[in-house]
């Protein structure tokens, strides 16, 4: 396949959480990829698995708690699960840029902004003193932020949660990181704050060369703003393609009932319309791990279906397709 | 801000008219007459009389309290009925020895007590983490005169390498009086021997007296900890590359600060009141140790006086640390200015 | 709104089934329940279980060390140590259970008065409770104990009072909330007495923080009373209880160590299990109250 480096690759990541009673399943052979520049969404209900694969992207979970079970995750190249701690630091902020769902609380509440800039200014970019504060406001002008010499001084409280998402991403971008992965950053936000952080998101991607990971359980968000789509469903990738692929043509069940429960107009659409929970991660049955909700499902989806290749980096895990192919075939 | 200091100091103002009117109408209600007291068992009903006079006891009580009142006002706690001095020149006398003790305390627990409780929170369910938690918990369960008796037991009457009582030994020349501690005195007029011994004599109560505290401390900081460390301001620090070290202090001791604080200054009151035991226990000649020989001899001025300073130490102390708490904490700083 | 209080009601009879074995399955918890009942079997079989009367004097067999007669030797007047320290258990346990319990109650009521009624009933009685909790607590007690005179009763009574406004805050803090909930704010507006508010919706609905309050505060009213004791200002000589006994047995303590040094065990051991078990209830009813 290619030779190049990616700017994110997920490897069949396995992932379980340790609690009192064992081990719990999140993610199970999971794998994502990125190309240098690329604007990638990653679309789940809340407890797919989403928000733990972008944060252990940048091993943000609790490192005894959340044990990999197999696979990768390498980032330029650099594989984070043999990284040590250091290492780890060293790669977030510089190589790896985050962003959360929760602006109001994503900021400590008991320093100025320009000082929580500063910390990290001064760590990515070393140097002295002098200066910092000239950064930290430019860093706050390049999120639009507006007056930022007097923003630079204000503390969090002082801010609203746009303003706040913006210094998170001011705060992310300081270390010039060639990914940047932005966990649900728009959905505490009202929808036009929405729209100028998607829009501020899509710049800067575009004027640092900067990859993006976009995790949103708003498909209608994803497709707005990303090139390319990851449908993750109770910790397994059921489907992948373009944009244009998924909310064209989804493969899958469960994306063509999300792509189904779109709003014609730009509205925000939430997943519930499916009927039915996802499983209990514990005691997933054997077979698709859909089927207990699809309504399409027929005698081969007691066996685990692998992921079908449809055309053109279009691939979704469910045996209509063999189904398709085989009458293809025929 | 200046609210803050005005409910303070009006609490104090309260809680002292509470306790002279309290602590006074008890002196003569319950059954224990000091002039019974300073006259001994056998002396006749006349004497008694005569001392109660002199004591000014058989004046109406509105009349006593007015007087007592007064001379609170002016800094007159009343005179002391066992040692005949004004109350106010006995505890200033026992002042400095009380200081010393819950000064060096309060910095051994805070001391030992802050890194203990970082690292146990830091490095959660690590050896730390459980050396943490049962320090704090024996901390926590110790009756403080017991733990005391026991560091005397094995480090003065086992091993025999400390001494049990006092804040010298009785060789040696207290130091000229500056601060009346002897630990800064010691250096200052270069009474060396002294010091070194002072500082001996100092350990076992000091250590003694220091444990609730630090319990304390780490039992409260340890928690605080846990919860700001799982904050997503934290998590923000971490994905931003922040070093480990950056993050657990600017991001989270700093954060975790202010609710201890609070707890520090109320577990202050625990210190002041573990003193009183700990001076008992090692022959400590502090305000404590005043405080309970009075008892003993029902020396009610001197027990009001003791409790009096004691109470408006402790509220002063709530209101620095109020102060600083506004200090830390920008949102309340920024509201009251603007 | 009865229909709440009675949903409320019957969710805590369910879950006090499983209480127990909820509160068992913390290891350290058990344990701790495990000696803490064993100290309460002990005290209330006292007789049964002492082999000597605490008070038995036997001068000649004054200040022996530890033996297959007596376990924990004998005190200065030859009492046996260990019987003394079980009957010591009795006041111990004792004293504070009626001491924590009358300072819950009369706490909860004095908080949910001012917290319910406001106004001047507020002033006063949230004002006496900031008095009080501006003194330290172990000094207040004993300023109280000394003016009410060395006595047993005087103590607790003294301890008492230092506890009520602990109780009295709680109460009014969560009265406050609750006097927002929707069915209180309705029954009042439809007249219902305000003593049938307060015992129906006010009272049960606080009882739960209450509740994990007293099992917090056991341990620590304990050693409140053992301080007292050892400072002259609890029980009196010949009372078997544990403060005054190391108030005497600290004389023998370079001679005689085990004294002194078992007496003060029985303490650290008994307040020891009644602060994990306050742990272990306050993390079950309250669970993010601590970590």
């Amino acid at each position: 396949m290619t030779q190049h480096t990616l700017a994110l690759d997920v490897k069949d990541l396995s992932l379980s959480f340790q609690s009192r009673t064992g081990r719990v399943p999140v993610l199970r052979n999971a794998s994502i990829d990125i190309e240098p520049g690329e604007i990638v969404g990653l679309v789940g209900e809340s407890g797919s698995g989403k928000s733990v694969m972008s944060l252990q992207v940048a091993r943000l979970l609790p490192e005894d708690s959340a044990v990999v079970e197999s696979g990768d995750v390498t980032v330029n190249g650099v594989s984070t699960r043999s990284a040590t701690p250091r290492q780890m630091t060293k790669l977030r902020g510089s190589q790896i840029g985050f962003i959360f769902q929760e602006p109001m609380t994503a900021l400590s509440p008991t320093m100025t902004v320009g000082k929580q800039l500063a910390l990290a200014i001064r760590r990515h970019r070393g140097g002295s003193r002098r200066g910092v504060r000239e950064q930290a406001i430019a860093a706050l002008d390049e999120v639009r932020i507006k007056n930022p010499d007097i923003v630079v001084d204000q503390y969090p409280f002082e801010l609203s949660g746009g303003m706040r998402q913006r210094v998170v991403i001011a705060l992310a971008m300081v270390g010039n990181p060639s990914l940047l992965i932005a966990d649900e950053p728009t959905t505490a936000l009202d929808v036009t704050v929405q729209d100028e952080i998607l829009k501020l998101i899509r710049q800067l991607a575009q004027d640092h060369g900067m990859s993006v990971l976009f995790v949103s359980h708003d498909l209608a968000v994803v497709s707005n703003l990303c090139q390319r789509v990851f449908v993750l469903y109770a910790g397994e990738v059921i489907e992948r393609g373009t944009t244009r692929q998924i909310i064209d043509a989804p493969a899958h069940p469960y994306t063509r009932a999300l792509v189904a429960a779109l709003p014609r107009l730009d509205a925000a659409a939430d997943l519930s319309p499916i009927p039915g929970e996802p499983p209990d991660p514990r005691n997933v049955t054997e077979g698709c791990i859909f089927a207990p909700r699809c309504p399409q499902r027929f005698d081969p989806c007691d066996v685990k279906p692998p992921t079908m290749d449809l055309r053109g980096g279009h691939h979704a895990a469910c045996w209509l397709h063999a189904r398709e192919e085989a009458h293809d075939a025929r | 801000m200046l609210k803050v200091v005005w409910q303070r100091l009006l609490m104090l103002v309260l809680v002292l008219a509470c306790v002279s009117i309290a602590t006074f109408l008890m002196a003569r209600v319950v059954p224990g007459d000091p002039a019974q007291v300073i006259a001994g068992p056998h002396a006749s009903h006349a004497t008694v009389e005569a001392i109660r006079h002199q004591l000014g006891m058989d004046r109406p009580i509105l009349v006593q309290y007015a007087d007592y009142m007064n001379g609170l006002l002016h800094g007159d706690l009343g005179t002391s009925i066992t040692t005949r001095h004004p109350v106010s020149d006995d505890l200033l006398a026992y002042f400095p020895a009380t200081l010393e003790l819950v000064f060096y305390a309060f910095v051994v627990a805070l001391v030992v007590g802050i890194p203990l409780a970082i690292l146990a929170a830091v490095k959660r369910n690590s050896i730390f983490d459980y050396a943490a938690r049962i320090v704090s918990l024996a901390g926590l369960s110790m009756p403080t005169f017991w733990f005391g008796l026991v560091l005397i037991l094995v480090l003065y009457g086992k091993l025999g390498v400390l001494p049990s009582s006092g804040r010298l030994s009785s060789s040696l020349p207290p130091p000229p009086h500056i601060t009346g501690l002897y630990t800064v005195d010691g250096p200052l007029t270069g009474y060396w021997a002294t010091f070194v011994d002072s500082v001996k004599h100092l350990i076992l109560p000091v250590v003694a007296l220091a444990y609730v505290q630090l319990a304390i401390v780490v039992r409260q900081l340890r928690a605080s900890m846990i919860s700001v460390l799982a904050t997503d301001y934290v998590r923000t620090a971490r994905a931003a590359g922040l070093s480990e070290w950056t993050v657990i202090t600017r991001f989270g001791l700093r954060n975790a600060l202010v609710p201890v604080l609070t707890i520090v200054g109320i577990s202050f009151g625990a210190l002041l009141g573990g003193a009183v035991v700990t001076e008992t226990v090692f022959g400590w000649p502090g305000m404590g140790n005043y405080v309970v020989q009075s008892i003993e001899s029902l020396d009610f001025p001197a027990i009001m006086g003791f409790t009096i300073v004691i109470a408006t130490a402790y509220v002063l102390i709530n209101l620095v640390v109020d102060l600083i708490n506004i200090a830390l904490n920008p949102e309340i700083r920024r509201g009251g200015g603007s | 709104m009865s229909m709440t209080a009675l949903a409320a009601g019957r969710g805590i009879r369910r879950r006090s089934g499983t209480v127990l074995r909820r509160l068992t399955a913390n290891k350290v918890t058990a344990c701790a329940l495990v000696v803490v009942v064993a100290l309460v079997i002990m005290a209330v079989l006292a007789p049964l279980i002492a082999p000597y009367s605490p008070t038995a004097v036997q001068l000649a067999q004054r200040l022996e060390g530890l033996s297959s007669a007596h376990p924990l030797g004998t005190d200065e007047v030859g009492r046996d140590i260990l019987s003394r320290l079980v009957y010591g258990a009795r006041i111990s346990i004792g004293v504070s259970v009626l001491v924590v319990a009358a300072a819950a109650v009369i706490g909860m009521l004095l908080g949910a008065l001012a917290g319910y009624f406001r106004g001047w009933t507020d002033h006063v009685i949230m004002r006496a409770v900031d008095v009080v909790l501006s003194f330290p607590s172990l000094i207040l007690a004993i300023a109280l104990a000394a003016a009410l005179g060395p006595s047993l009763v005087n103590a607790a009574l003294a301890i008492a009072i230092v506890k009520v406004p602990v109780y009295a805050r709680l109460a009014y803090g969560e009265t406050l909330r609750v006097r927002q909930q929707l069915y209180v704010r309705a029954a009042r507006t439809y007249g219902i007495r305000s003593s049938w508010i307060i015992r129906r919706h006010v009272l049960p609905n606080i009882r739960s923080s209450i509740i994990v309050q007293t099992t917090l505060d056991l341990g620590d009213v304990i050693l409140l009373i053992a301080t007292l004791g050892f400072l002259g200002l609890g029980a009196q000589p010949p009372s078997p209880e544990w403060g005054s006994m190391i108030s005497t047995g600290w004389h023998y303590l370079i001679d005689q160590w085990w004294y002194p040094t078992f007496t003060g065990l029985a303490i650290f051991v008994t307040v020891m299990s009644f602060n994990l078990l306050g742990d272990g209830i306050s993390d079950l009813l309250e669970p993010t109250s601590r970590d």
